[in-house]
């Protein structure tokens, strides 16, 4: 293997790749050409709506040999509320059908995240029912598998999630808003769950109502696939249309698209690891390595590196936490009687849910509200004082205050004070965090693919998976018999990199991982778009985050693609790319819709 | 409400569970579980109790959104609960749960007051500000929280905490899961009803209100100093119970070192959340880094009866043992290995907390490094016990007599080193605080108040808290006497001609003189006790206060007259906490003046504070600090800072000398960004191409701050705790901190100078970035 890897692996392979039933394998590649698109459309220079790259994965892998062609697209999306979203994606799909004439022969998907797959959404009627394109096969991870057992659980366990998530995120994002509660914290987890347009009360200004017609196409698919019948539910639980299709109707309409194929680096069994291997279909064909998701559900739901210590400390109580936000979005407060702690006579109902409305009327203004007053009971009136009007104290009725404005303002300002201290909307908010964790392992759901090339190198396409998947990676050996190698070989020849997630801090292992990459030409590739990572979560994202972006730097002697870049600028002023070797110059074409690398011919300094 | 014709008793009994609902489900807990917490009765310059209950410092709400209800409020003053000591222990009636949230937040609040000398408040509300309110309120009304809610049933979760926003304390109930007997022995498990769980919460409060620039993640020790704090004082607090703690010194044979529940913290959560245990153990709490079972039974084997001696070399078993165990799996993973180690070396530990970046797992090596400070003070003070008495430490079979000594020993240990801990927070820097800084602040501040240490409880922290694995940068050895802080070294400073000239000028030679004149005059304009006698009411727009004024005779009067105390009999009975607040308040303006003052030894103050509070000359401006919008009496744009805190604090110590100090703490803060060229950018003043928004909303506001102590006895200032806000290697460590994000990496403990030694200018150059050190 050390010797020639190329040639080792090229010959061990036709024998497990027919075996696992792949289709005649066509030609060799001589060229290979990765395309990561940005679609920067003529108004990214708008001076409001300005953006210079693309958070969200679509590649185009162009591959020729002996006169022929074939073409892969991996995922096609753009995270929500990214600008112009929609019409950046037609944008991209009509590029992509022109790029590829027509004939896509693979489609991979890599997992339900919208910044995935939001482009066949909303590119629906290009992708779909186009005559102008043919899809020849799509490839998906196992967890997408309608007939598995184990993916049928995990779905199941999201879909009842979701339910909720959605139920809760609607009622957060709808007036009045729920005092004590940050709508923007709460929402920050379950937005990211959901992905669905429409339904995101405060995407940024730049984002766009949905096409009217991407709405049909939501009833036509969920008509298409019968099966399909909880994602819908997810789509409008309160009865309102979403507006596009939902990450699994998305899914669905794929499946229905072409012959879809179920891919895992351990079968079912967990013991055979019989079709890690697999051809690319089409006249010019990859053999490509399954390395994710793993089937290990303690591997799918690591996420983040830390030692395995505090992970009690988050004391999020799934079960009981998700039996009470079912509870609320059936909208029945019933929970109480069914499910308090307490015996009836020691519990006593407010004037109104709490969630509900901004509290008793009377609660808001002092004066009380006749038609809506709570019952002149001892109990409601200390429960109002205490809890729900503002506090004024001893100097309130100095002389100074006298001016009425002032003093209206003064009254506005504590009773903001009394409503941000109030807990109504508390419980909801650990919706949030729930949701970003199973977020979270959606994206350890990652399909991974590790394609060889003719040159005895390897294209790792690491999607968004995370620590679990990274780590799965050495569960087993990829191959059959004297020719089956280990993930650390295969980490070896990477010579270009997908960049997991975006670039983010638990999405890029190190000593499992980025250290292994030891090849002297490595590639990277980011799709990201760093300035709008930024305005993203309470936090703001860093994608890249800054240490792998240093470790990359240093790996790749600063051969990093991003799409929010343009590397054919002749004032290269960028740090990263000052020292860097001017053959990667000459390897990249770029426009304002790609950003393309040529892998196959390498050209060499 | 006694209508006068008795006398008010001393004491408010109320009844709790000494640990929680779960100790009370074994007969052999059972028979201490059912405690009492004496709480001195409301003064007459309190809020009365009411229903909540309510007083002074909390209120309890018993609202429960998650179920859609609420629960009344519990009567403490009908007379059938006086007559009770409160509701009897009862998971099953709200009410008595929130006498016992109630009891236990006081209890720690009066905790607190003993130790530090002054009464407890709240973190002031950043929402109501002058500028938005104009002439409505006294500055008290203005942010003064006087109350910190209590819900003792707020979520439904697997949680409590103190919501700093909301000023609350949150407790959370929940149906235990797992299918262990232990698990289904109730079917809802409360928060609110673990002392542990409540002190804990109730700590972070008063933290909070203590240090409000503290509560930022700037560091790997930041929070996890929050949480080992609070866990400390919990802990502590178990042995305020005589009678518990005799109870179980008993059956441990005297020795702290085992797990008991005297040890461990929220015993019922533990198990309800799937431990074997308690959630977090004192000393043992290593193991809980992993659930591993072998670590869990490493905790097992060291009950009383198998270890051979309950002293000292059991707790240095399991911990080379949980060490030893820890490091092979980190080994396994690659990080280290070969792992495994016969000896127990202290850089294992040390590798190991810099390891562990978890908030309660790091907080952990704290609880354990004062926790063994506490058992080892014990150990000392009872060892002529044993020895007098014939037996051995560790036999099950000590006398009664023998026993309730112990009890006091150990309660008195507790107290003190509890009040070691709680006065060494007015001894650190208002922000960005490391375990190793706390170290030197508890040291320091049992220096001031007991200069002699006879029993060597210093040295028994200082060697605590090494064999824990925390070091102290900057400082020669791990001795106490290395330990103190430093006072100021005014010789250090190099005046300029023009300062030189106005010290002269002035009738001083050393530069010490003028500052601690100048000085004087601002100790003459604070308000140094809290009295009725002196109703202060400060009108800010009457007055204007100049540093160095009493250099001018005209001046000194100026001063004095603005700050005039006035008589106000129309004032009703006052409140204690109100008028502190009031004086706080008051003070913290006057300071925050007399800064902002333009002088001619501003340049020195800068030095001395680590700070920039005078817009100095444009080429060592730095362009990112947060200006103030409005132009200062000098028409400058001014650099904005806070003075977060100015307390006066009077302490005695056990020999009767009293310690009277003026605790201020002046932050403020710096625009930070991750990109190196924004942040040369914005030091320089340049925001094109940041832009606006970017400008008001940085990658992080970075802090510098210092605490001042001037020593009132003599006007002396005595040390400087300072964050420098200029010290980039610093600011360079928070940015990879906070890039860094979760990944388990130790932010590096800065480099041996940072950054207190007082007189610390010269500015090393860049060090080497930090390496790139993702774990796993």
């Amino acid at each position: 293997m050390s010797t020639n890897p190329a040639a080792a692996t090229a010959a061990a392979d036709a024998g497990p790749a027919a075996a696992a039933g792949a289709p005649v394998a066509g030609g060799a590649a001589t060229s290979v050409h990765v395309r990561m698109y940005r679609g920067l459309l003529a108004s990214a220079t708008a001076p409001d709506n300005g953006y210079t790259g693309m958070l969200g994965d679509c590649f185009l892998i162009r591959l020729e040999g002996d006169g022929k062609k074939s073409h892969i697209l991996i995922d096609c999306g753009l995270l929500l509320g990214s600008p112009d979203q929609a019409n950046r994606a037609v944008a991209i799909a009509e590029h992509i059908v022109d790029a590829c004439d027509g004939l896509l022969d693979l489609v991979v998907v890599t997992h339900e995240h919208w910044d995935h797959i939001s482009g066949f959404s909303q590119a629906e009627k290009v992708f779909f029912d186009n005559p102008k394109l043919k899809i020849g096969e799509v490839w998906m991870a196992w967890t997408e598998d309608p007939d598995d057992v184990d993916a049928e659980a995990l779905r199941a366990k999201f879909d009842k999630s979701g339910q909720a998530f959605a139920m809760i995120a609607d009622r957060l994002s709808t007036q009045p808003p729920i005092p004590g509660l940050d709508p923007k914290r709460a929402l920050d987890g379950l937005q990211g769950f959901l992905g669905e347009p429409g339904r995101v009360a405060d995407a940024p200004a730049g984002a766009e109502p949905v096409p009217a017609t991407a709405a049909d196409g939501a009833e036509q698919v969920a008509g298409q696939v019968p099966d399909d019948a909880p994602s819908a539910k997810v789509a409008g639980p309160t009865g309102k249309s979403s507006g596009a299709l939902a990450g699994r109707d998305i899914l669905a309409r794929l499946k229905a698209a072409a012959p879809t194929k179920y891919l895992a680096p351990v079968q079912a069994d967990r013991k055979t690891t019989a079709g890690n291997i697999r051809q690319t279909p089409g006249e010019v064909s990859l053999r490509t390595t399954v390395m994710g998701p793993p089937r290990d559900w303690k591997r799918l739901s690591k996420d983040k590196p830390s030692s395995g210590a505090g992970k009690q400390e988050t004391y999020l109580d799934t079960p009981s936490l998700g039996q009470a936000l079912l509870g609320f979005a059936g909208g029945a407060s019933a929970l109480a009687t069914t499910d308090s702690p307490f015996a009836p006579q020691y519990c006593r109902r407010p004037l109104a849910p709490f969630t509900a409305t901004t509290g008793p009327a009377a609660g808001v203004q002092p004066a009380g509200d006749a038609a809506q007053g709570p019952p002149d009971d001892v109990q409601s009136r200390w429960l109002i004082e205490r809890y729900f009007q503002p506090r004024f104290g001893e100097h309130w009725d100095h002389p100074a205050s006298a001016d009425p404005a002032s003093r209206a303002d003064a009254v506005a300002k504590r009773q903001g004070i009394a409503d941000r201290r109030r807990i109504d909307g508390e419980w909801l908010a650990s919706a949030g965090a729930l949701a970003m964790k199973l977020d979270s392992d959606t994206n350890n759901t990652s399909l991974v693919l590790a394609f060889d090339l003719p040159d005895g190198t390897v294209m790792l396409f690491a999607a968004d998976a995370q620590v679990g998947n990274w780590l799965s990676w050495r569960d087993q050996t990829y191959g059959e018999g004297e020719a089956a190698i280990d993930a650390t070989k295969i980490l070896e020849r990477v010579r270009f990199y997908k960049v997991g997630h975006h670039g983010s801090h638990n999405a890029t292992l190190d000593e499992q991982g980025l250290a292994l990459m030891k090849h002297a030409d490595l590639v990277a590739a980011i799709p990201t778009d760093e300035a709008l990572g930024r305005k993203q979560g309470r936090g703001g994202w860093l994608m890249p985050n800054p240490r792998v972006n240093t470790a990359l730097v240093e790996k790749t002697k600063g051969r990093i693609l991003r799409n929010d870049r343009r590397f054919k600028d002749p004032v290269r002023r960028n740090d990263d790319l000052a020292g860097v070797d001017l053959t990667f110059f000459d390897s990249i074409t770029e426009d304002d819709m790609f950003l393309e690398f040529q892998v196959l011919p390498q050209i060499k300094p | 409400m006694n209508g006068g014709k008795y006398p008010l008793p001393a004491l408010r009994r109320l009844r709790v569970y000494a640990f929680d609902p779960q100790a009370s489900v074994s007969l052999s807990t059972a028979v201490i579980n059912d405690a009492t917490v004496e709480l001195p009765w409301e003064l007459r310059w309190e809020t009365a109790l009411s229903k909540g209950p309510a007083n002074e410092y909390v209120e309890v709400i018993d609202v429960d959104p998650t179920s859609g209800l609420y629960y009344e409020p519990v009567d403490l003053n009908d007379p059938m609960l006086l007559a009770g000591n409160g509701l009897a222990p009862s998971e099953g009636r709200p009410q008595f749960h929130q006498q016992m949230v109630f009891a236990v937040a006081m209890r720690t609040i009066r905790t607190f007051e003993r130790a530090l000398g002054r009464p407890v408040l709240w973190a002031r509300d950043q929402t109501l500000t002058r500028a938005e309110h104009g002439e409505v309120a006294s500055p008290v009304e203005l942010n003064f929280t006087r109350t910190l809610r209590i819900y003792p049933h707020a979520i439904r979760e697997r949680n409590a905490y103190y919501s700093p926003e909301k000023r609350a304390l949150l407790f959370g109930y929940f149906r235990p899961e797992g299918t262990g007997a232990r698990a289904t022995e109730v079917a809802w498990v409360f928060t609110c009803l673990s002392q542990d769980i409540v002190a804990h919460e109730t700590t972070h409060a008063i933290l909070h209100g203590m240090k409000q620039r503290s509560i930022e993640p700037t560091n790997v020790d930041a929070l996890a100093f929050h949480e080992g704090f609070a866990d400390i004082v919990a802990l502590l607090q178990h042995f305020d119970a005589r009678q518990v703690v005799a109870h179980l010194l008993a059956r441990s044979g005297g020795s702290l070192r085992t797990p008991t529940l005297l040890t461990g913290l929220a015993a019922q959560f533990g198990t309800a959340t799937g431990k074997k245990g308690a959630l977090r153990y004192a000393l043992l709490d290593l193991l809980k880094l992993d659930a591993d079972a072998k670590a869990r039974s490493a905790a097992e084997t060291k009950s009383p009866g198998t270890a051979a001696a309950g002293g000292p070399t059991s707790t240095d078993a399991a911990l080379r043992e949980a060490v030893a165990f820890l490091l092979k799996r980190e080994g396994a993973k690659g990080e280290r290995p070969g792992g495994e180690k016969a000896e127990l070396d202290l850089s294992d530990v040390v590798a190991l907390l810099n390891g562990t970046t978890d908030v309660h797992a790091r907080g952990g090596f704290l609880v354990a490094a004062v926790f063994e400070a506490f058992v080892t003070i014990f150990e000392t003070r009872s060892e002529d016990l044993f020895r007098l008495s014939g037996y051995k430490r560790g036999s099950p079979d000590l006398p009664p007599g023998l026993v309730a000594r112990l009890a006091d020993e150990a309660s008195r240990s507790a107290d003190q080193v509890l009040r070691m801990c709680v006065r060494a927070l007015d001894y650190v820097p208002p922000v960005d605080i490391h375990f190793g800084e706390y170290l030197r602040g508890i040291i320091t501040a049992d220096t001031d108040l007991v200069p002699d240490d006879p029993l060597r409880y210093r040295v028994a922290f200082c060697e605590a808290f090494r064999k824990w694995g925390i070091r102290v940068p900057g400082c020669i050895s791990m001795v106490p006497d290395s330990l103190l802080w430093d006072a100021p070294d005014f010789d250090a400073i190099t005046l300029d001609e023009k300062e030189r000239r106005f010290i002269a000028a002035h009738g001083h030679t050393r530069l010490q003189d003028a500052l601690d004149r100048g000085f004087g005059d601002l100790l003459g304009a604070v308000q140094l006790g809290v009295s009725f006698a002196d109703n202060v009411h400060m009108s800010r727009d009457s007055h204007e206060i100049r540093p160095y004024a009493s250099f001018t005779e005209a001046g000194s009067e100026a001063r004095h007259r603005d700050y005039a105390v006035r008589q106000d009999d129309e004032e009703p009975e006052r409140n204690l906490r109100d008028l502190a607040m009031e004086i706080v308040v008051r003070n913290q303006a006057v300071i925050h003046d007399w800064f902002n003052y333009p002088t001619p030894l501003d340049r020195i103050w800068d030095l001395l504070l680590g700070l920039r509070l005078q817009n100095t000359a444009a080429a060592d401006a730095l362009g990112s600090l947060e200006y103030r919008t409005s132009k200062s009496p000098t028409d400058n744009l001014q650099p904005k800072f806070e003075v977060n805190s100015a307390r006066i604090s009077r302490r005695m110590g056990p020999d009767g000398s009293e310690l009277h100090l003026l605790i201020a703490q002046v932050t403020q803060r710096r625009r930070s960004y991750y990109d190196k060229k924004e942040q040369a950018a914005a030091d320089a003043g340049d925001y094109k191409e940041i832009g606006d928004e970017r400008k008001d909303n940085p990658d992080f506001w970075f802090r510098g701050g210092a605490t001042l102590h001037v020593d009132l006895r003599d006007g002396k200032l005595l040390r400087i705790l300072r964050k420098r806000i200029d010290n980039e290697d610093r600011r360079a460590a928070e940015v990879a901190f906070r890039t860094g994000d979760d990944s388990g990496t130790v932010a590096a403990v800065a480099s041996g100078n940072e950054p207190f030694a007082f007189m610390h200018l010269a500015d090393d150059d860049e060090r080497r970035e930090r390496a790139w050190d993702l774990p796993v």
